[in-house]
């Protein structure tokens, strides 16, 4: 009996604190530094970390040349097949023409730049996580006192912290735009649904200890607008819903994620669809567009990659999206992967364990810039314009630009991609006056 | 706290062929991320299939995708005393082949050298050489252009066949010399490949380079 009324002491302690010093500031919008100096020690644990090991390590460095380019593990030459075929002499076919290909294609089987993209970015030096790190070895007993620490830390307290938040999260979401969705239309409904969800976004963040730095805010998306982004994972909506509201897009899913959809759709018009109306691309776009039509209307946010990538570059754009019309506000978000990693795998992993390592991470911390908007030019087409766009948050976020489909992921290449360069490669050849 | 590294298979000491190849030049760092790379590829089987290397996006590229996978499995190429092709070959074969394409060190010496140049030249003569029987005849050269060429509808079979004999012709010449008339060229030998290659630097044409990633990312 004592014990379960001390276990109620101690619980209701717990949430208090919670409550005053998390939920409330959330509510008005207020920090308090919390974060702030959290981030400060981490930061110097860290960098001690890090001098620790380059003590620990005492291997004679190879002259090797180059600084490692976070893309990739071996050197590749760049030399175009032109150049190289030149170079190799005899205009004629010959069997140099085999070294190239040859080398080519065994450098894609080391390494290939596509698959690369679905797997998290290796570090180059070490966050206290065991889990950025394949080979752990054990270097001295301090280090590893403080990698233990730092297991108990984030396992004991801030996990239980974290989770405690997310669910106040969620529950003041549902239960906020359930109410404010019984209020009929009008300028207070909308003003109070902007609260509600800016209030739970931000506890949502505080929730992941995510700290946030936006850039250009003169350039944030308006009303009537489209808001266009790269894809890292399921919390860049929660990233971005923290500065400003938007109309979501998306698919109706059953379960808790259903239960939230169908929540808030009451109180601001977010655009679910079925999953049967996803595959009519006309009717999306037609529903989109009337979204967008509607100068009233929060600004949609669509992630046009159509799948997760691991935030060091931007696939293709899929050209749906710019085929709506009206005004497109590009946003770029660089996850910065030393506190902790954003990437979503989801060949490797589930939603569920998804979220355990992200709220046992250290910290989400990331830089989102909002550029100048763009709008469609008279003469380019949609894949042009999604191309421009793309191109502009690629320089933005410093990622790199891949022309390859997201979708390769899961299918193969087409063959019309194929056929391309194998055209360019025999042009070359007739051109040389190999033949005859 | 760890030991050794988890997953990765030892390297077994025992066999020379392999452990003389990995000399200074391949750190246990590079192994690593071949391993990870061949568990990726295969899947995470312990072997790897033909079919495991359709999943590599920029390889669909390659004009002679078919002859480079051929020659991972390749039995010659794996210095297995049998001929013929293998089914599925294990991490240790992939290093095997990978090893072909070792770049230079600094400290060889002539022997080493001249031991390197010859064993890539032989890698890129089973590429050619199909039937293993130890030539590279006019029919196998002509396969070889064909399949180079092969993405090209406008290029008809007939300048691919002209530009393989052209090719023969030359190599013809530069092997046997001046031919008499009735004299036929039977094809390529492997001493034949080397005298065409003299002069020609390939060491640094055909090798895959790691970057050095600095110690500090693996806390050894």
């Amino acid at each position: 009996m004592e014990v379960v009324w001390a276990v109620g002491q101690v619980g209701a302690v717990w949430v208090a604190v919670v409550l005053g010093l998390i939920v409330l500031p959330s509510a008005l919008g207020i920090s308090l530094g919390i974060s702030k100096a959290y981030m400060w020690v981490l930061v110097k644990t860290l960098e001690w970390a890090t001098i620790r090991l380059q003590k620990g390590v005492k291997k004679p460095q190879l002259q090797v040349p180059l600084t490692p380019t976070a893309n990739g593990i071996i050197e590749r030459d760049e030399t175009p097949l032109e150049k190289e075929i030149a170079l190799l002499h005899r205009a004629d076919f010959e069997f140099s023409h085999i070294f190239y290909f040859c080398r080519k294609g065994f450098e894609a089987i080391v390494e290939d730049e596509v698959t690369q993209r679905f797997s998290s970015e290796e570090l180059l030096s070490w966050n206290l996580l065991t889990r950025t790190n394949v080979n752990f070895h054990y270097i001295s007993l301090r280090l590893t006192v403080v990698w233990v620490i730092g297991v108990i830390v984030r396992y004991c307290f801030l996990l239980p912290l974290r989770f405690t938040l997310a669910a106040i999260g969620i529950t003041s979401m549902i239960v906020g735009t359930t109410v404010v969705g019984q209020l009929p239309n009008g300028s207070v409904k909308n003003y109070l649904s902007e609260v509600v969800h800016l209030t739970c976004s931000r506890i949502l963040v505080r929730a992941l200890s995510g700290t946030i730095h936006y850039h250009n805010k003169e350039n944030r998306p308006q009303k009537g607008g489209i808001c266009v982004a790269n894809h890292t994972s399921p919390i860049d909506a929660i990233i971005l819903t923290n500065d400003g509201c938007y109309a979501m897009v998306g698919q109706v899913h059953g379960g808790l994620m259903g239960v939230i959809q169908r929540a808030t759709v009451k109180a601001c018009p977010h655009v679910w669809f079925e999953r049967s109306e996803i595959k009519d691309r006309h009717l999306v776009t037609k529903r989109l567009r009337e979204h967008v039509a509607d100068k009233s209307k929060l600004p949609i946010l669509i992630f046009p990659e159509g799948t997760c990538i691991n935030n060091t570059s931007v696939m293709m754009f899929k050209k749906g999206s710019f085929e709506i019309g009206g005004t497109i506000y590009p946003v770029a978000i660089k996850y910065d992967p030393q506190f902790g990693d954003a990437f979503w795998n989801s060949s490797k992993y589930n939603i569920v364990s998804y979220l355990l390592r992200i709220m046992t991470s250290w910290a989400i911390v990331c830089n989102v810039w909002y550029l100048p908007p763009m709008v469609r030019k008279e003469d380019e087409d949609a894949v042009q314009f999604a191309n421009r766009v793309r191109s502009a948050i690629a320089r933005q976020g410093g990622l790199t630009e891949l022309p390859w489909d997201g979708g390769l992921k899961r299918a193969k290449v087409k063959d019309t991609f194929k056929e391309e360069q194998q055209k360019n490669y025999s042009k070359m050849l007739v051109r040389n006056g190999s033949i005859g | 706290v760890g030991q050794a590294q988890r997953g990765v298979p030892r390297v077994p000491r025992g066999s020379a062929p392999a452990a003389s190849l990995f000399s200074p030049a391949v750190t246990s760092e590079q192994i690593e991320h071949l391993h990870r790379r061949f568990k990726q590829l295969s899947q995470d089987q312990l072997t790897i299939r033909k079919e495991n290397f359709d999943s590599i996006p920029d390889l669909e590229f390659n004009p002679i995708r078919g002859k480079i996978v051929h020659a991972f499995f390749d039995k010659r190429n794996l210095r297995q005393e049998s001929d013929g092709l293998a089914d599925e070959i294990n991490f240790e074969d992939f290093l095997t082949i990978m090893s072909y394409f070792r770049p230079i060190e600094m400290n060889m010496d002539e022997e080493q050298l001249d031991r390197f140049r010859k064993e890539k030249l032989k890698f890129l003569f089973h590429m050619y050489d199909s039937d293993h029987d130890g030539k590279i005849t006019l029919q196998e050269y002509r396969n070889v252009v064909e399949e180079l060429l092969s993405g090209n509808p406008h290029l008809e079979k007939e300048s691919a066949r002209s530009i393989a004999d052209g090719a023969m012709m030359e190599a013809a010449s530069i092997c046997v010399g001046q031919m008499g008339p009735d004299q036929v060229y039977e094809g390529i030998t492997f001493e034949d490949f080397l005298k065409m290659w003299q002069g020609i630097d390939i060491e640094t044409k055909m090798h895959v380079r790691f970057l050095n990633v600095d110690t500090i990312a693996h806390c050894y």
